[in-house]
């Protein structure tokens, strides 16, 4: 038996929100001469409830869901942005997150810049990025243009770099959120291959997605959200199914 | 980051404020800052060192040859006075937008948010450091008399980036929660500017309001940069102290908001 590389136990999230938060000094001050220092109703909006489960070391889960359901709120919480309001998540390995490709390019440093720092946003050091540097670089197909700034760049290419980047590091665990509906079809594609390379290379895929199509074809495992509840857990046939059912 | 001396201090906080784990991404944050303020223009460094010397210009024209107020040499006098002010406000600025204005990578990826005040305040200070020869080289011609207590600059630098980089951070805090903090803050520094003794001298001050150096978290450091850079003399114990505390609180201060709000805070931004 396998020790799970991400074990999530009963995690929940909540936002508080309140109807009237003095969000300025000035309103502060208004509240204050008129005799008012309450904050004004709180209001509890339950984002997550009591999730669990374990993602196993090279396990290809598909994450689904409906819009607002939570999925997003799940990623971010398991990259570590979020923390989880109660409940527990451990995650024994780096992840390289791809919620957003290319995140804090900068429009006037060159591709080439770029890739160092958008490396060390996501948390890599200088080590992998200098081993990871010259598949990332063949991966982009940028060519000369590598070392002119990215605002000249057009999106294509911007999205080939970042995802370039964030595939070729060497993260165990991915973290994919919708990002594929981006480039044409041809790099689409070269992208999935990427994807499919790096799971049979033995690393822990986790995919957010609205593609039933694609969790029944690459999937090991399903895992639907609705309501901010998970519903379903296992086969991703089964699962994809389930998704299709909620509409 | 932190000196072997004060590490015990630091260990029972056991978080990573000095950003000890993210060299990569500090060093990368800091070199991007930096290219982008010189690759723009042409003058590149110098358009960052012209403001303070302008502004030094400005000031020895009003004290020197309007109201004629009697300063040994004036020019280093302003000059120490206003690189060094020119990084605090400017950092203190821009720290507090830091985490607001970072806002787009923050709630992408996982970066501790004490990264963003942290690679501010070092851009600025490697600014600063790039106009030290300046000061230098104005202080000898004009025959001030340097001393070995120039040694005690790295010492007073270290404090004064210890000292911006946490207020920078609680600012950047506050920021999130205080929108119109911006606004008060520009008051707050100009009225702090002629509060700390950046362009006169200290002892300038009436005895009844002397206190107001010793309140100022400033108010020695510039006076004994002034001594430091027009007498040569050694700064004393006391205003040494005062100075230190003052960085040492604001150290604590921001460690305190460090753990009560590092965890919560990207969800509100």
């Amino acid at each position: 038996m396998k020790s799970p590389i991400i074990s999530v136990k009963q995690v929940s999230k909540r936002f508080r929100s309140w109807d009237e938060r003095p969000d300025s000094i000035k309103t502060m001050l208004v509240n204050l001469c008129s005799g008012k220092l309450k904050v004004g109703h709180r209001n509890e909006f339950t984002c997550l409830a009591d999730v669990s489960f374990d993602i196993d070391p090279g396990e290809f889960v598909g994450i689904m869901g409906k819009n607002g359901a939570g999925k997003s709120t799940l990623m971010k919480i398991i990259s570590g942005i979020y923390h989880p309001s109660s409940g527990d998540i451990e995650v024994k390995a780096p992840i390289a997150p791809l919620i957003e490709l290319g995140a804090g390019f900068n429009g006037d440093l060159s591709g080439y810049e770029n890739i160092f720092l958008n490396a060390a946003i996501l948390g890599f050091g200088r080590t992998s990025t200098l081993e990871a540097l010259p598949k990332i670089l063949e991966f982009a197909e940028l060519g000369q243009m590598i070392h002119m700034p990215v605002k000249n760049y057009s999106s294509g290419m911007l999205v080939r770099l970042g995802f370039s980047v964030a595939t070729h590091l060497s993260a165990p665990i991915l973290l994919i959120d919708e990002i594929l509906a981006v480039g044409d079809a041809g790099f689409q594609k070269k992208c999935l291959k990427r994807i499919y390379d790096l799971h049979d290379e033995g690393r822990t895929i986790i995919l957010i997605t609205h593609d039933p199509q694609a969790v029944r074809e690459h999937c090991d495992r399903c895992i639907v959200i609705s309501d901010h509840k998970k519903i379903f857990d296992g086969d991703s046939d089964v699962g994809a199914s389930v998704y299709q059912a909620l509409f | 980051m932190i000196p072997k001396l004060l590490k015990p201090i630091f260990l029972p906080f056991d978080i990573d404020f000095f950003c000890t784990q993210k060299k990569f991404l500090v060093f990368h944050l800091v070199s991007r800052n930096l290219k982008i303020k010189y690759r723009r223009s042409i003058l590149g460094v110098l358009w960052t060192l012209l403001s303070p010397l302008a502004m030094t210009a400005v000031y020895y024209f009003v004290f020197n040859v309007v109201m004629n107020v009697q300063i040994p040499f004036r020019l280093v006098f302003f000059m120490s006075g206003i690189l060094f002010w020119n990084f605090i406000s400017q950092t203190i600025m821009e720290g507090m937008d830091s985490l607001v204005g970072n806002m787009g990578l923050v709630t992408k990826v996982p970066v501790p948010l004490n990264v963003f005040p942290f690679v501010g305040t070092i851009t600025n200070l490697i600014t600063l450091l790039f106009s030290m020869p300046i000061l230098l080289g104005a202080a000898i011609l004009s025959g001030a008399p340097l001393s070995t207590s120039l040694v005690l600059m790295p010492i007073y630098g270290l404090l004064l980036f210890l000292m911006i980089y946490s207020i920078s951070f609680c600012l950047g805090v506050l920021y999130v929660f205080l929108r119109d903090l911006k606004h008060l803050m520009g008051i707050v520094i100009s009225i702090w500017f002629y509060a700390s003794p950046v362009i006169y001298n200290d002892h300038m001050i009436p005895e009844k309001y002397k206190w107001i150096l010793y309140a100022n978290p400033f108010g020695m450091f510039f006076s004994d940069m002034h001594l430091i850079w027009t007498q040569g003399g050694w700064p004393s114990l006391s205003h040494f102290l005062v100075f230190s505390s003052w960085s040492l609180s604001f150290v604590f201060a921001a460690i305190f908001f460090y753990k009560k709000f590092s965890k919560g805070l990207v969800e509100l931004l």
